[in-house]
């Protein structure tokens, strides 16, 4: 990963500039914040194929309910809430129904993105008010402000994960959850946590994208809901669950980002994006079990 | 002593049938308690229901004097009650810390969040092991370890408490003799500070070692309960199986051949085993003994082909051959039958059908298509011949007992008419009964010309068994014991390096 990274800077030199690794991560803001709620749920061995869907499904309500004339702040909220019901919906389904997660998400991602071309009559959003761009483009000394706010998600992310003992008892149940439920482990209270906290970050997502890019169509949203997990296990979260960083999550999406930049940089067609997003998902999953293998258990002299 | 915890009239049944039929047992404060009887006699159930996994149907439990009902295994926590599972349960990702914190992080409050105190619990844990003896880094994730070590940190998460009562679940069915005293010692000074102990275990004289008292079970009911003062290995061994059975009978054996069927000559794979030298004859068994982690199932991987040595020779029957791979193994007819046989033995949800001719499969076969009539034939002679208990050859794996899957193994390699076959561990978590079968099969394996090679930490077994021992000690042979010099305490004089005080 950190390789791979290194490997495009050194290639191409000219992303060692500030101004446009800013940009890189301006533009990837919003997998960045997904890929943090897909890798605390695929820690706990599931999977949330929804993610995108419930961005999109967010942007659409926020942007309509600002255009119906609604004050902005009390849309963000409404916003906010939605993605949490979203979450909460999947994760009520696997941890309390005991549902399949890619089967219970599956199903989500259609109703959310469904839900989107209602919401909206399947018109664009547009004409947002500038009180809601405002949010899109403050500054943080050089810092745009979606950026900074990624940066909060995955501080937010990062302290939940490593230091929380809610966050141990995710990695706890992904790991092992016969040995976690022994240990005094709720299990269901644990597998729910990570979809709802999911949900708001999709939420969050959804609202730094419309107020960034001043528009939302009803397909917003649905490209992303495989990339959030490319960037979650390309940043080494592993698929089978009990193991990833919440910085490796948004490093993974970083070098997403950096891969549609570098095929621009070099004029190369954008059609070959996807091609090389999967190329590197296979690289990072293949050299993971490498590592993994390297690390077998050892024999040891006990004296 | 005061009582701690007492179950009497406990029953429990699952989908319709009773496995645990009205069992009374009381464990006092500083006494160790054993439960003993053969694979399926409902212990497990009874260690569940006094460790919250499951609730009995009927029966009363009082902790302390009071009826309680114990919901979970967090409430037994709480009540002060650990329970140490015969397979490691660990979390192979997290660090040997979190493994033996889980659950109990030490911890401070910042509103509603519970902030883990990483280096506090990093801390405690070192002085866990510290107190076990056992020097192990505690950040290191729990994938490295091995089955000791797992069960070591199984361990240390009960010490971590204040533990009243300390339930074990053949806790020594992966140790080594070593690493058993240094378990032993650390129960007895739990005991001496009123930790009461309930121990299950296939192994008798740990019985008689730790236990004043047992409690013997069989088919779910009890069948006595006495003094181990009052009781003989042998009586007791009678009570668990209700039947007479015979381990001591050792195999007399002449060497026939000349020459040796193979031979091992300065054999490496730095740090596991180096300049290892010994040789094997046709018919003969030959134990190979040793601590944990001395090299011996490194040794039996090298010679299966699974990690090959980096350098030395291997002769089969006096010609040289290396072996690379496992294929190339199994070709020249040496074949390998694993310490850990759910891992890597058997495939538990198939049946026995399929798990005995998989290795064959080429052999009952024309043009790639297997002939069902030559692969269920082998199957059924195999289970006749092995004694193997299922209603039919197409029964699955998984619902036999362990004795009975361990002869499924057995018959998966026997099928490939092995001239050589080495045995890592092969009774671990069998039961007394089961055991005295397996060992009929490793002899009339031998009877019939295959040389075997046995691996154990189980000392009589070894001594049961082999006409021959080879001791390992740190990656190197230390000695070579034929029958006659062969004891507990010689094997452990060579195995440890260390002269003990002979009784």
């Amino acid at each position: 990963m950190t390789v791979m990274l290194l490997v495009l800077m050194i290639t191409s030199p000219s992303f060692l500039a500030p101004s446009n690794l800013i940009n890189v991560l301006l533009n990837t803001v919003t997998i960045g914040i997904l890929a943090l709620g897909e890798c605390a749920v695929i820690i706990t061995k599931g999977i949330d194929l929804s993610v995108g869907s419930t961005m999109g499904l967010v942007t659409l309500a926020v942007g309509t309910l600002i255009l119906s004339g609604i004050p902005v702040w009390v849309s963000l909220a409404i916003g906010l809430a939605l993605g949490l019901l979203a979450g909460c919906v999947n994760g009520i389904m696997v941890s309390l129904v005991k549902l399949p997660p890619i089967i219970v998400t599956l199903g989500t991602l259609s109703v959310y993105s469904g839900l989107m071309y209602t919401v909206t009559n399947g018109q664009w959003i547009q004409n947002l008010p500038s009180s809601l761009s405002s949010i899109g483009n403050f500054k943080i000394w050089f810092l745009p402000g979606p950026v900074f706010i990624l940066l909060m998600c995955l501080v937010f992310m990062s302290m939940f994960l490593q230091r929380t003992i809610t966050g141990r008892y995710v990695y706890a149940v992904g790991n092992n959850v016969t040995a976690a439920r022994l240990a005094g482990v709720q299990e269901r209270r644990i597998i729910f946590i990570p979809y709802a906290i999911t949900g708001v970050l999709a939420a969050i997502a959804g609202i730094l994208y419309l107020a960034y890019n001043g528009f939302a169509t009803p397909t917003t949203g649905s490209d992303l809901n495989l990339e959030a997990i490319a960037a979650a296990v390309i940043g080494g979260t592993n698929v089978f669950g009990g193991k990833g960083t919440a910085l490796g999550a948004v490093l993974g999406a970083i070098l997403l980002g950096i891969i549609s930049e570098a095929l621009v940089f070099f004029h190369l067609p954008a059609v070959w994006n996807e091609a090389a997003e999967g190329f590197i998902i296979l690289v990072a999953v293949i050299s993971d079990s490498a590592v993994t293998k390297r690390a077998a258990p050892k024999g040891r002299v006990v004296s | 002593m005061p009582e701690v915890v007492s179950a009497t009239g406990l029953m429990k049944s699952f989908s319709g049938v009773t496995v645990v039929k009205g069992i009374d047992i009381s464990l006092n404060a500083g006494e160790a308690h054993a439960l003993v009887g053969e694979n399926g006699a409902g212990k497990s159930t009874v260690i569940k229901v006094l460790s919250g996994v499951h609730q009995p149907d009927s029966g009363v439990i009082k902790f302390d004097g009071r009826e309680v009902t114990i919901a979970n295994p967090a409430h037994a926590h709480q009540l002060g009650i650990f329970t140490v599972h015969q397979e490691p349960a660990l979390m192979p990702e997290l660090s040997v810390a979190e493994n033996v914190f889980m659950g109990f992080h030490p911890h401070r409050h910042i509103g509603p969040i519970r902030w883990v105190r990483m280096s506090e619990m990093n801390a405690r844990c070192e002085a866990v092991f510290q107190r076990l003896g056992i020097q192990m880094d505690v950040r290191e994730s729990a994938a490295r370890l091995t089955i000791a070590e797992q069960q070591m940190v199984e361990i240390a998460k009960s010490l971590i408490h204040d533990v009243k009562v300390l339930i074990l679940d053949e806790p020594t069915a992966t140790l080594s003799l070593h690493e058993t005293q240094t378990l032993f010692s650390i129960v007895k000074r739990l005991m001496s500070q009123g930790t009461a102990v309930l121990f299950v275990s296939h192994r008798l004289h740990e019985v008689f070692e730790l236990c004043s008292r047992v409690t013997v079970m069989r088919d779910g009911q009890m069948v006595a309960q006495r003094l181990t003062s009052e009781l003989t290995d042998e009586q007791l061994v009678n009570l668990m199986v209700g039947r007479k059975v015979d381990l001591s009978l050792s195999r007399p054996y002449i060497r026939q051949a000349s020459s040796p069927l193979l031979k091992v000559r300065s054999f490496n794979k730095p740090p596991y085993f180096q300049d290892v030298n010994f040789e094997i004859f046709s018919g003969e068994i030959v134990g190979l003994a040793g601590l944990i982690g001395a090299g011996r199932t490194n040794v039996a991987e090298a010679l299966f082909g699974i990690a090959p040595a980096d350098s030395g020779e291997v002769y089969l029957e006096g010609q040289s051959l290396t072996i690379r791979n496992v294929q190339s193994a199994i070709d020249h007819g040496i074949v390998y039958v694993p310490e850990d046989r759910h891992k890597h033995g058997v495939a538990l949800s198939m049946s026995i059908h399929r798990n005995i001719t998989l290795p064959s499969l080429p052999r009952t076969s024309k043009w790639g298509i297997s002939r069902f009539e030559d692969e269920s034939n082998l199957a059924r002679q195999l289970k006749e011949s092995l004694r193997i208990k299922a209603s039919s050859t197409e029964q699955t794996v998984s619902e036999l007992s362990g004795g009975n899957q361990q002869k499924v193994v057995f018959g998966k390699w026997l099928a490939r008419k092995p001239k050589l076959m080495i045995l890592d561990e092969p009774t671990r978590g069998v039961d007394v009964g089961a055991k005295g079968e397996i060992y009929r099969v490793i002899r009339e394996l031998a009877n019939d010309g295959v040389a075997v090679l046995v691996i154990s930490s189980d000392l009589p077994e070894i001594l049961t068994l082999a006409n021959r021992i080879l001791v390992m000690r740190e990656g190197r042979l230390a000695g070579c014991l034929s029958r006659d010099e062969a004891s507990e305490q010689s094997i452990m004089r060579y195995a440890t390096g260390v002269s003990l005080v002979s009784p």
